[in-house]
């Protein structure tokens, strides 16, 4: 019994590795997850912005509600990005190539807004914009990296050359994750870092944090989660067009979207 | 709602530790600058796919017209 479930999921999991079939499924469930975060971001920011109480550092630490969630989902994504990238090497499936691509277009942009809005945040609390402690200088080499994956996408023509040597790019660099994570944490070994070391906001009633932040904080991180996933399945969606645009189906598609514009 | 009218949402102007002493700041343009640099990257995110899309029936259709001739 438990045998045929399983079997049964793998056979579904595997059958997205089609880009016509993921073309034809993706629809329905980056309709779903972009409204679901649609309503998880504005209930985060709304609570966030207007009613959560000062004490805690004052009305500056209201940035801290699409700060936190922009720095989660750019690590996750980079994340993300190393599994598609072993899986791009090792089995050469077609749609982790594309959703490689996919994920680190989105993922850039979410870096920089952790970036900038940590500037910003920087300037009145630590009265300077851009201080080099070791979390701040490892999420400047993930900007980085995020814009290097995406200059290899520009630069070569060739779709498979460009996945071989992104791939390679983000299995050699995913590493910067664990640096950034730990960064705060690693005073033993003569680091000195003005972030604080990270709370613990996950479980319930232990959580080092009231409620008030809690609850706006954990809906903004699952938010942006559910966010980053319909924004990665429409850029695929796209992608999978561009990349197969000589295949029989796709130009099915391309006559019935043509047809329509007319 | 913690703040009394709009414009003291829009400042938001309170107390903060300082090492003279505790003193009134406003911190609002700091904080909806964070929001409209947010907010405006994932408008660019919704909008993007979009618009690759209509880039690429262009150049779809002009593949076809130009091979039609």
């Amino acid at each position: 019994m438990l045998n045929t479930v399983w079997k049964t999921i793998v056979a579904w999991f595997l059958k997205w590795g089609s880009p016509k079939w993921f073309y034809e499924q993706s629809k329905i469930w980056s309709l779903i997850s972009g409204w679901l975060a649609t309503f998880m971001i504005s209930w985060a920011f709304i609570y966030g912005i207007f009613y959560t109480p000062t004490e805690f550092k004052g009305h500056m630490s209201r940035a801290l509600y699409i700060h936190v969630p922009s720095a989660s989902l750019s690590m996750m994504m980079y994340f993300a990005i190393g599994i598609m990238a072993v899986i791009v090497l090792v089995w050469k499936m077609k749609m982790s190539s594309v959703m490689l691509k996919s994920t680190a277009q989105v993922g850039a942009g979410f870096a920089v807004v952790m970036f900038v809005t940590g500037a910003i945040w920087g300037t009145p609390a630590w009265g300077q914009g851009i201080v080099w402690d070791p979390r701040l200088l490892g999420d400047g080499i993930l900007v980085l990296l995020y814009f290097g994956i995406l200059a290899v996408y520009s630069a070569i023509d060739s779709y498979e050359q460009a996945d071989k040597t992104v791939a390679v790019l983000a299995i050699c660099t995913v590493f910067i994750l664990v640096f950034i994570k730990y960064a705060p944490a690693m005073e033993g070994l003569g680091m000195q870092s003005i972030h604080q070391d990270s709370s613990n906001v996950y479980s319930g009633n232990d959580s080092a944090i009231d409620k008030s932040y809690q609850r706006p904080l954990l809906m903004g991180i699952f938010g942006f989660m559910v966010m980053g996933m319909s924004l990665v399945l429409r850029q695929a969606r796209v992608e999978v067009l561009v990349r197969y645009r000589t295949a029989k189906w796709v130009q099915a598609i391309f006559d019935k979207e043509l047809a329509k514009g007319k | 709602m913690i703040f009394e009218s709009i414009s003291d949402a829009i400042q938001m102007c309170g107390q903060v530790v300082t090492p003279l002493g505790e003193e009134t700041r406003c911190r609002g343009s700091y904080v909806w600058a964070c929001y409209a640099v947010g907010l405006s990257v994932i408008i660019y995110n919704v909008l993007s796919p979009i618009l690759r899309k209509k880039k690429l029936l262009k150049q779809e259709a002009r593949r076809r017209l130009s091979e039609r001739l």
